[in-house]
């Protein structure tokens, strides 16, 4: 029998022998700023090599806003109008900052019941900005329904800041001295209503995410990065304490009588995406302890602004009858206040870590520089370490574990 | 739909029992203002009491607040001596143009009429029809 040779034409078997044109090659992708799960405008420059990330860029500056410099042309107490408009997820926290910091420049003691007024609503500020993490980072991984029920929860915490301030977002609520009004006589009771339950959504969200099978493989042992890395980063918040360190501000330089509080500070050791989901999710029961005892507090009464002149506008039936508190009411909403020639350094913990007001005062009625550290700045300059050597699905996962506001970033 | 009493919407700017416009012109609110949204022009009105615009001799010719840059911060109402200038609650703003989003003074003090727990005058109610305003769909808690 015959046998017939098959024969393959010699140039397609050297083309089937040329090396694969796309192996070893490296590809650029540019991820954002208008992806949706970049939280923002974040614009990374992704160096590809199949789907492991070999190098990452972030470009920020997308929504830079100026806001450090709008700070100088603001009066002292104006200012705070635009501080809660940089992270505005947490602004109670932010004008918290600027207004301890001035405070401290000007020496003014703030009364007890303002300072409780302060801590319960930055508290719940927390609430509501770690639930808008809970939502998109679990919608980031895929899972839809959680973001729902985040954002629900987090409508209630906002009506209970539009009936406290007017505003739900931008509250403006602080300001140097205190708080601008008293409590509405209905807030402690809805807020009470509130806290009451809290616990189960808490209860609802472990239900839902903590123990899905899925999420765990997507985050566990993702984004790793390590105890001394994240030091050497200069990380804060959850962030750096999803990484071992037990580092918040709240405890470590205790502001507006944190240190008269009950309670802990949850830390994991594994530096992973999921060390940092167990943080946030263990730190809203902390934040919802402090609301507790704060609002238990507030049932004293007590002086919600310091009696400092320069800070408090005079009560407004004195100010019709009498001529000189006219004056000195006029003075006050045209021309502001002055502060002391100095400098002084501010830091608190907010929901994304610690974030600081660097402010100085030439003694004008304007500040004559405010810097801001910000958290999410900080945080998203590691971002590269953690996910270079990573597959590129991974990238949305460490984004929505460090939790940035590009307002807070770019400022 | 349900707005918390201190909820901070467009202003309304007031006027006292016998309908005089409670605004001076005295120009705080706009010292006061951070985002520099309102706009006024002072006059004169030496007339008596009962003709004039204004409680006082001074009135506002011009009262303008661009809610382009208006943040709603309350600093304004805060500031000003007379209790002239007042949130109402009203947030609904859609514009085709960025003109439109200038209010002036009628519109200001015919929004008083809309509040939902206001008894408005008659001028009120005169500059609200003409300025084809409706009352505003909410209860207030
Ligand atoms: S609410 Fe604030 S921004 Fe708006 S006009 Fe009044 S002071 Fe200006
Ligand atoms: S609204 Fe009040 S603060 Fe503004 S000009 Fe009139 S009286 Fe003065």
């Amino acid at each position: 029998m015959q046998t017939k040779e098959i024969v393959v034409p010699t140039s397609s078997i050297s083309m089937l022998r040329k090396p694969d044109p796309l192996a070893d090659t490296q590809m650029t992708v540019s991820m954002g700023p208008q992806h949706p799960s970049t939280h923002g405008v974040l614009r990374l420059e992704l160096v590809l090599d199949g789907e492991t990330v070999i190098k990452a860029v972030p470009d920020i500056g997308y929504l830079h806003t100026g806001i450090e410099k709008t700070m100088e042309k603001e009066k002292w107490q104006q200012v705070v109008t635009v501080t809660c408009r940089m992270d505005y997820l947490n602004s109670m926290g932010n004008d918290l900052g600027y207004c301890l910091a001035v405070e401290k420049l000007m020496g003014v003691e703030v009364p007890r019941r303002a300072q409780d007024i302060r801590v319960l609503l930055t508290e719940l500020n927390r609430l509501a900005s770690h639930q808008v993490w809970f939502g998109t980072h679990a919608m980031d991984i895929g899972g839809m329904t959680a973001f729902f029920y985040a954002f629900t929860e987090r409508e209630r915490l906002l009506d209970l800041f539009e009936c406290v301030s007017g505003a739900r977002l931008h509250q403006s609520y602080f300001i140097i001295g205190g708080v601008r009004w008293e409590l509405p006589d209905n807030f402690l009771s809805l807020c009470a209503d509130f806290l009451g339950t809290y616990p189960k959504f808490l209860d609802e969200c472990r239900r839902l995410i903590t123990g899905n099978r899925i999420f765990q493989r997507r985050t566990k042992g993702v984004g790793r990065i390590s105890r001394e890395e994240a030091i050497n980063w200069g990380l804060s918040g959850p962030t750096i304490r999803g990484s071992g360190v037990n580092w918040d501000i709240r405890k470590a330089e205790p502001y507006s009588g944190y240190d008269t509080y009950d309670f802990r500070v949850p830390v994991y050791d594994d530096g992973d995406v999921w060390s940092r989901y167990l943080v946030r999710m263990e730190e809203m029961e902390e934040s919802w302890k402090i609301c507790n005892q704060a609002l238990e507090r507030l049932k004293e009464p007590g002086e919600f602004m310091s009696d400092h002149p320069k800070l408090k506008l005079p009560a407004r039936d004195l100010m019709k009858e009498h001529i000189d508190v006219m004056i000195h009411h006029f003075l006050l909403a045209s021309e502001g206040f002055t502060v002391p020639i100095g400098e002084v350094y501010q830091s608190i913990e907010s929901a994304r870590g610690e974030i600081g007001f660097y402010v100085v005062s030439d003694g004008a009625e304007r500040p004559y520089r405010v810097r801001v550290r910000a958290p999410s700045f900080v945080n998203l300059a590691a971002l590269p370490a953690m996910v270079e050597g990573q597959l590129l699905a991974d990238v949305v996962a460490v984004i929505g574990s460090i939790d940035i506001v590009l307002g807070d970033v770019d400022r | 739909m349900t707005i918390y009493r201190r909820f901070r919407g467009e202003h309304f700017l007031d006027v006292n029992e016998d309908g005089k416009e409670k605004c001076v012109s005295c120009f705080l609110c706009a010292a006061a203002c951070p985002a520099d949204a309102i706009y006024i022009e002072g006059a004169e009105d030496a007339r008596s009491y009962e003709e004039r615009h204004s409680m006082d001799h001074r009135y506002a010719k011009i009262y303008q607040i661009d809610y382009g840059r208006c943040i709603l911060c309350g600093f304004c109402v805060d500031a000003c001596p007379t209790d002239a200038i007042n949130h109402g609650h009203n947030f609904e703003w859609a514009v085709y143009t960025p003109g439109e989003m200038v209010k002036d003074k009628e519109y200001l003090l015919a929004n008083k009429w809309r509040e939902p727990d206001v008894t408005p005058n008659e001028n009120q109610r005169h500059l609200a029809a003409k300025q084809k305003m409706g009352k505003l769909n909410i209860i207030l808690k």
